[in-house]
C-alpha cells in the first residue's frame, strides 16, 4: 500500500464521520403530521411546510392549518370546540372526540407520549 | 484477439461460481449482512489485467445473472447499486495511482455506500444511516483482504494479457 | 457483501425491534382516543387482542352505555356487573377510604347537575346541589357475588377518574400474556408502559403544560410504569367570567378549589395512580404531599401549581428533565 492508498482512505473515511456526526445532530427533523377520522388516515403532511386543510367528513367540518413548525385545529363546527381550544402543538396530538378526528404530530421527537 | 474474449469469459464464469460459493457457504465475519465478497477478486483482478470495460461487463453480467438465478427485483437493484459504484470509484482510483489494496479497498467501501444508499431510498427511511459506520469499517476490512489475494494474481498474469 | 437482506436485518435490530416489529394501533373508546404500540413477535395480533380488551371493558364500565351493568345499576339501584366492574369497584371503594374521601366514585349524580357527562354546561344551584350530594353515601354499597346494591335511592356511581388506570393495568397484563416485553399504552392521555423503547432505552412521557397546549412541564424517562395526569384544565365551562372544571370536591359538590392546575402521579400501578390524580388534585398541594410523604411508598408525584410552581417528590427527581426551576420535595420534610 502506497502513501496515496491512506490518503483516499483517510478522506473517505473523514467525510462518512462528518456525514454521520451531521446527521446525528441534525436528527432528521422529519416530522410529520398525520390526519386521521375514524380509523382511515386522511393524508400525512411535513411539519415544516405551511398549509390549511379543509377536512368535511359525515361527522363535521374540521379546518386544520399546520404553520411555521407548529399545527392547530382553526374552526370546527362542532358542540365544544375542544379541539381548537388544545391550541397548537408541535408533538403529541390533538383529537376532536365528536368528528373522530385525530392530529397527530409523528417522527423524531423528544418523547414517546404525552401525560394530560 | 481470441484468447482475449476467451479468459475474459472464464473470469466472468469464475465470478458467478465464487458468488454462488458465497451464497451457500457464507465466510461469516462476525457481523450479520457482512460478506467478503469474493466474487470482487475477479472483477480487481480484470480491471489490472485487461481494463475499465473488461471489469465493468464482468462485473455487470455477475449481478445480472446472480441476481436472475437466486435473486429478485429489490436485491438485484441493491446489487446493481453497489456494483456501478463500486466500480466506477475503482476506476477513479486506479487512475489516481492509488495501489491494488487501496482501490479494493475504496471498492468494498464504496460498495457498501452504494447497497445501504440504495436500501435507504428504497425504504425511505433515514434510520438506514445509522448502518454507515459498520460498513465503512467492513468494507475497508473486506476490501484490503481483497486486495491482498489479488496481488500476486495480478503480478502473475503476463501469459493472460497477450 | 453481496446481499442485502441479512444486512437489512441487522439494520431493522439495530434501528428498533430486534427481529421483531412494532405496531401501532389507534381507535376511540371511554370516550377517547387510544393508541396501543407494541414491538414484538406478532405485534399486530397484541394490539388486536388488547384493542378487543378495552372494547370489552368500555361496555362493562360505561356509565350512559345502556348495555352496561354500571348504567342498569345507576337505573335500578341494584344490578349483576361484570368481574371487572366489581373488582373495579372494590379497587375505587378502596381508594375512596385510603384518601379519606378525596376520591369518590359516587359522585355522578352531581355531576350530572354540572353538566359534565352531556357536556350541557350550566351551574346548577345550591338545593339541586344539596339535594343531590346528600345521597353520595359510598360506604352503604354492598357487593355479594357480582351483585351490587347501592343501597340509597339517587346515588349513582361511575368509573370515569379511575377506569382508564385499571384498562391500562389491564392492557399490560393482556400484552405480556402475549409474550410481548416493550409496549405502551395510551388511552388518551393516561400513559402506561411496559419494559424498555424496543433499543433498549427508557420510554419518554411528556406531561403537558396546562398554560400552554403543545407545550410541556417535563419528560419522564420510565420503563414498568404509569404516568397520569388530572387537572382541571381538561374540561372546563366558563360562566358570567368564572371557571367551572370538571373535578369536583366530593365533600362541596362544587369544582374543587385547589391550588392546583394539575397533578401527574407516576407509579407502577395504573389504577391506583389514575385515582390518586383526582384525588391529590381535589387534596391541594399540602394535602397532596403530606399524603404522599405518609403513603406515597409506592408512587411519585408532580404538581403544577395556580402560580406556576412546579413541585416533584424525590423518587422522580432522577428520572425528570424540565426546563422549569422545580422543587424537589423530599419525605423528610415532613417528619
Amino acid at each position: 500500500m502506497n502513501k496515496r492508498d491512506f490518503i483516499a482512505i483517510g478522506v473517505v473515511v473523514l467525510l462518512s464521520v462528518l456525514g454521520f456526526v451531521f446527521f446525528a445532530l441534525k436528527g432528521s427533523g422529519g416530522q410529520t403530521v398525520k390526519i386521521s377520522v375514524g380509523a382511515r388516515v386522511y393524508g400525512t403532511y411535513p411539519l415544516s411546510e405551511n398549509r390549511e386543510l379543509k377536512i368535511k367528513t359525515d361527522a363535521g367540518y374540521n379546518l386544520v392549518e399546520i404553520k411555521n413548525g407548529r399545527v392547530f385545529v382553526k374552526d370546527a363546527d362542532c358542540k365544544d370546540k375542544s379541539c381548537v381550544k388544545q391550541g397548537e402543538i408541535s408533538g403529541g396530538s390533538i383529537v376532536c372526540l365528536p368528528h373522530k378526528l385525530v392530529v397527530e404530530v409523528t417522527g423524531e421527537g423528544d418523547f414517546d407520549a404525552v401525560a394530560r | 484477439m481470441a484468447k482475449r474474449i476467451s479468459v475474459i469469459a472464464v473470469f466472468t464464469a469464475l465470478a458467478l461460481i465464487f458468488s454462488y460459493i458465497e451464497a451457500i457457504i457464507p465466510f461469516n465475519l462476525g457481523v450479520p449482512g457482512v460478506k467478503l465478497g469474493i466474487a470482487n477478486i475477479v472483477v480487481v483482478c480484470a480491471l489490472y489485467i485487461f481494463g475499465v470495460k473488461e471489469a465493468a461487463g464482468i462485473s455487470l453480467i455477475r449481478v445480472f445473472v446472480i441476481g436472475l438465478l437466486f435473486g429478485n427485483a429489490v436485491s438485484l437493484i441493491y446489487s446493481l447499486s453497489g456494483a456501478v459504484l463500486s466500480i466506477a470509484v475503482m476506476i477513479i482510483c486506479k487512475r489516481l495511482k492509488l495501489s491494488v489494496i487501496g482501490v479494493s479497498a475504496m471498492g468494498g467501501i464504496f460498495h457498501n455506500v452504494g447497497q445501504l444508499s440504495a436500501a435507504a431510498l428504497i425504504l425511505n427511511s433515514s434510520a438506514v444511516m445509522y448502518y454507515y459506520p459498520v460498513l465503512f469499517i467492513s468494507g475497508i476490512v473486506t476490501g484490503i483482504i481483497i486486495g491482498i489475494v489479488s496481488l500476486p494474481i495480478i503480478k502473475n498474469s503476463e501469459k493472460l494479457r497477450s | 457483501m453481496k446481499r442485502i437482506i441479512p444486512l437489512l436485518l441487522l439494520v431493522i435490530i439495530l434501528c428498533g425491534c430486534s427481529v421483531t416489529s412494532t405496531y401501532s394501533g389507534s381507535f376511540f373508546a371511554m370516550d377517547t382516543y387510544m393508541t396501543i404500540t407494541v414491538c414484538g413477535n406478532n405485534p399486530e395480533k397484541a394490539v388486536k387482542k388488547a384493542e378487543a380488551r378495552v372494547k370489552k371493558l368500555d361496555e362493562a364500565f360505561s356509565a350512559h352505555n345502556k348495555k352496561s351493568g354500571v348504567y342498569k345499576l345507576n337505573k335500578n339501584g341494584s344490578a349483576e356487573l361484570e368481574p371487572d366492574a366489581v373488582e373495579l369497584l372494590s379497587l375505587a371503594l378502596n381508594n375512596y377510604r385510603i384518601t379519606d374521601g378525596a376520591f369518590n366514585p359516587a359522585m355522578l349524580s352531581v355531576t350530572e347537575l354540572w353538566g359534565f357527562p352531556d357536556k350541557n354546561y350550566k351551574v346548577p344551584s345550591e338545593n339541586e346541589i344539596k339535594s343531590a350530594h346528600k345521597n353520595v353515601k359510598p360506604e352503604k354499597i354492598t357487593v355479594k357475588n357480582n351483585t351490587v346494591k347501592l343501597n340509597n335511592k339517587g346515588m349513582k356511581i361511575d368509573f370515569g377518574a379511575i377506569a382508564k388506570g385499571y384498562t391500562s393495568d389491564k392492557l399490560i397484563d393482556t400484552l405480556k400474556k402475549e409474550g410481548i416485553k416493550s409496549a405502551l399504552v395510551n388511552l388518551g392521555g393516561n400513559v402506561a408502559v411496559l419494559g424498555g423503547k424496543p433499543d433498549g432505552s427508557d420510554w419518554a412521557v411528556a406531561v403537558e403544560n396546562p398554560d400552554k397546549k403543545g407545550s410541556y412541564l417535563a419528560t419522564l424517562k420510565i420503563r414498568d410504569k404509569s404516568v397520569i395526569t388530572s387537572g382541571g384544565y381538561e374540561r372546563y365551562f366558563k360562566k358570567n367570567g368564572k371557571v367551572y372544571h370538571h373535578i369536583l370536591n366530593p365533600k362541596t359538590g362544587h369544582p374543587a378549589e385547589s391550588s392546583l392546575k394539575s397533578v401527574t402521579i407516576v407509579g407502577k400501578n395504573g389504577t391506583y395512580c389514575d385515582a390518586l390524580s383526582t384525588a391529590l388534585f381535589v387534596m391541594g398541594k399540602e394535602k397532596a404531599l403530606r399524603f404522599w410523604a405518609e403513603n406515597g411508598l409506592d408512587f411519585d408525584v408532580i404538581l403544577y401549581t395556580e402560580n406556576g410552581g412546579l413541585f416533584v417528590t424525590e423518587g422522580v427527581s432522577d428520572i425528570i428533565n424540565s426546563d422549569f426551576d422545580y422543587k424537589v420535595v423530599k419525605r423528610s420534610d415532613y417528619e
